[in-house]
């Protein structure tokens, strides 16, 4: 009986609740992965969204453009075979036409503009454009997947092993690290340009002097992301999970590609893609050398280099390629430093 | 029939008649710094013993390809329930991990019934299994790192603090979870832990170390009734009573002085230079490690003029 005034709480006011009544009150969020988690913030973060949509739109055209555009980037328009060279379509103006091409029109016959003219011999500059931006673009993505690998395939090793192969390793990208890169770039370059033969093999295609700036990346640039992996496993080592691995009997395999490289991952691929920009910087200002692509085929830094020839009369065709160049890298500069702030909340302080 | 007497399945010579009798708890005990853990991970070979010999089930654990088969018959629970589980992957992942390493399934079908058998033991529902470790409390993702400590079917398990990064409620689930387990699956325990009122109830022997060495081991009850070493004394004395006209009535021994470095260890007994009724023979040479009563065992010059 319960006393008045008392504090005693009396049971038969409460009754169980059902297992719907419980079920309600269980609160159970979608499982979130850390992956989705960061392309939300990506999401919100408007530059690197932005930034994200130009470079789609620049990748996807310098892909898809050259596959319907009427001229392409070796032809030359005046040169027909078993007729004079016709000159009337060298050094054309934006939207302007050979005399031929007048011609035809005159008849009522529709020609596709040349939408920046053509250069000196006569080739339709905007192909060209278009087609030194894709070679840009493949040159900055495969050499940061090389440096990407070859960084962390090193710098895991280095990391997790320590001791003596860290130590020996570790020289080693100190004296990498301790060359001047741009004297090392155009030295190799240069040397490799020359003593590459890659007749009969499938490279050919490629042009020795995009392979001999694709070893280039790979001998010099690999040192910082071996730098950057080797300190992240460092301290991911020490974790607990593991020791546990290792208790369990996992090899150095098996515990970096399951529990080291997926912890610094995010890490990894923010480096890389910061990487992107300054190899398609390398690139162009060894074109503008001469280091770079074989002629004909044209990259930015080529065009740009060709152009510097005719400034006075066409400062367009300088000023094409430079605004390409200066848009990718900084259209690709800000999405990495998005990439970071959206995966690596710890940088973000 | 004395403990002693049955077949031990885990023996550590150089420790002394350190060993493990099938399917009981030893509890190892002792201040921090002592050289638990270390113990603990050096049975496992994840440090390298630097002497003594390590037998299982009669058998010494010395080459490579001993320490592999090792492995699936010896597991680790961790302290720490948040760095010990890989955050990337899922805990079916986790739980798995084991069996992936040893290879002890023959199709996908069968690693996810192992997963979830396992998961059942420790009390989790077939739905966590797709989840990450961060979605879990403490006390859900200890038993997730019990769960893979028993992936392998083990025979022995060695405890390194589960309990002391829960707190007392979930203790309680966790410590009574090691019970059942212990009963169902027929496992012996190295259970090391700093409070001794979790190891009092849990263990069947309680080792007692100072500095790296073992200074007495007798069964759970009379350790706690009749310690007879000056430094388990103490250690006892610090353990404290519920009731309150109890804990007033009780003597603390406290210990002056810093636990000596074990890199520089003092010479002869290693307790000596804390202990009240240390004399010249103490420096001199270590104290045997003998069996007093049956299965008490201590390590002290000075046993009889104490008690």
């Amino acid at each position: 009986m319960k006393k008045k005034f008392s504090f005693h709480v009396d049971l038969d006011s409460f009754i169980p609740a059902t297992d719907a009544e419980k079920e309600y009150l269980v609160q159970m969020r979608p499982s979130s992965t850390f992956f989705k988690d960061g392309v939300k913030r990506l999401y919100k973060n408007k530059v690197a969204f932005v930034s994200f949509i130009v470079i789609a739109l620049i990748t996807l055209s310098s892909i898809l453009i050259p596959l319907f555009w009427p001229y392409s980037y070796e032809q030359q328009l005046g040169v027909q075979p078993g007729k004079p060279v016709d000159s009337s379509y060298k050094n054309l103006s934006p939207f302007e036409y050979g005399k031929t091409e007048q011609e035809m029109i005159d008849d009522g016959e529709s020609v596709f503009p040349h939408i920046f003219g053509t250069d000196k011999q006569g080739r339709d500059y905007f192909i060209r454009v278009i087609y030194g931006t894709r070679v840009s673009l493949a040159v900055g993505f495969f050499a940061s997947i090389i440096v990407l690998v070859i960084g962390m395939l090193i710098g895991s090793i280095s990391g997790y092993f320590g001791g003596k192969v860290d130590m020996i390793i570790m020289r080693f990208v100190d004296v990498i690290y301790s060359l001047p890169d741009m004297l090392m770039v155009i030295l190799l370059s240069a040397v490799l340009k020359q003593s590459l033969d890659l007749t009969g093999t499938f490279l050919e295609s490629i042009g020795s002097n995009i392979i001999s700036l694709f070893i280039v990346f790979a001998l010099l640039y690999w040192v910082g992301m071996a730098r950057l992996v080797r300190g992240q496993i460092l301290s991911l080592r020490e974790q607990e999970y593991v020791l546990s691995a290792k208790a369990t009997g996992a090899k150095g395999r098996w515990v970096i590609k399951k529990h080291l490289i997926p912890n610094c991952i995010s890490v990894i691929i923010i480096s890389a893609a910061l990487q992107i920009p300054s190899a398609i910087f390398t690139e162009s200002y060894l074109s503008f050398l001469g280091l770079g692509v074989d002629a004909p085929m044209p990259s930015l830094g080529s065009l740009a280099s060709d152009a510097l020839n005719g400034i006075s009369s066409y400062p367009y065709r300088l000023v094409i390629p430079a605004i390409m160049i200066s848009l990718i890298v900084l259209s690709l500069n800000l999405f990495g430093d998005g990439l970071r702030d959206a995966f690596d909340p710890k940088l973000n302080d | 029939m004395t403990l002693a007497e049955k077949k031990p399945l885990i023996e550590v010579k150089d420790l002394k008649e350190y060993f493990m009798i099938n399917t009981e708890t030893l509890g190892l005990v002792g201040e921090s710094g002592c050289g638990k853990t270390t113990v603990g991970r050096t049975i496992l070979h994840l440090y390298k013993p630097t002497g003594g010999e390590i037998r299982y089930d009669g058998r010494l654990i010395k080459t490579k390809s001993d320490i592999k088969e090792f492995r699936k018959k010896a597991t680790m629970v961790f302290q720490d329930p948040y760095s010990s589980l890989n955050p990337r992957m899922t805990v079916a992942d986790i739980i798995g991990e084991p069996l992936d390493v040893h290879k002890l399934y023959a199709s996908k079908q069968e690693r996810q019934e192992r997963i979830l058998e396992l998961m059942g033991y420790v009390g989790l529902n077939s739905e966590h299994a797709a989840r990450y470790a961060h979605e879990f409390s403490g006390g859900q993702r200890q038993r997730i790192g019990i769960a893979r400590s028993l992936a392998v079917n083990p025979d022995f398990i060695v405890c390194d603090e589960p309990v002391s990064a829960l707190d007392v409620s979930i203790q309680a689930q966790v410590i009574n979870m090691f019970d059942e387990l212990q009963d169902k699956l027929g496992l012996t325990y190295l259970f090391i832990a700093h409070d001794l009122l979790v190891v009092r109830h849990i263990s069947d022997r309680i080792a007692v170390m100072y500095l790296g060495k073992m200074v007495e081991l007798a069964p759970a009850a009379e350790i706690y009734d009749r310690p007879l070493h000056p430094y388990s004394k103490s250690l006892l004395s610090a353990v404290p009573v519920p009731d309150p006209k109890v804990a007033r009535a009780n003597q603390r021994i406290a210990l002056t002085g810093d636990i000596p470095s074990p890199l520089n260890a003092p010479s002869g007994c290693p307790f000596r230079t804390r202990c009240k009724y240390a004399t010249d023979q103490c420096a001199e040479s270590m104290p045997e490690f003998k069996e007093v009563s049956t299965d008490h065992f201590v390590a002290c010059h000075r046993l009889a003029e104490i008690n």
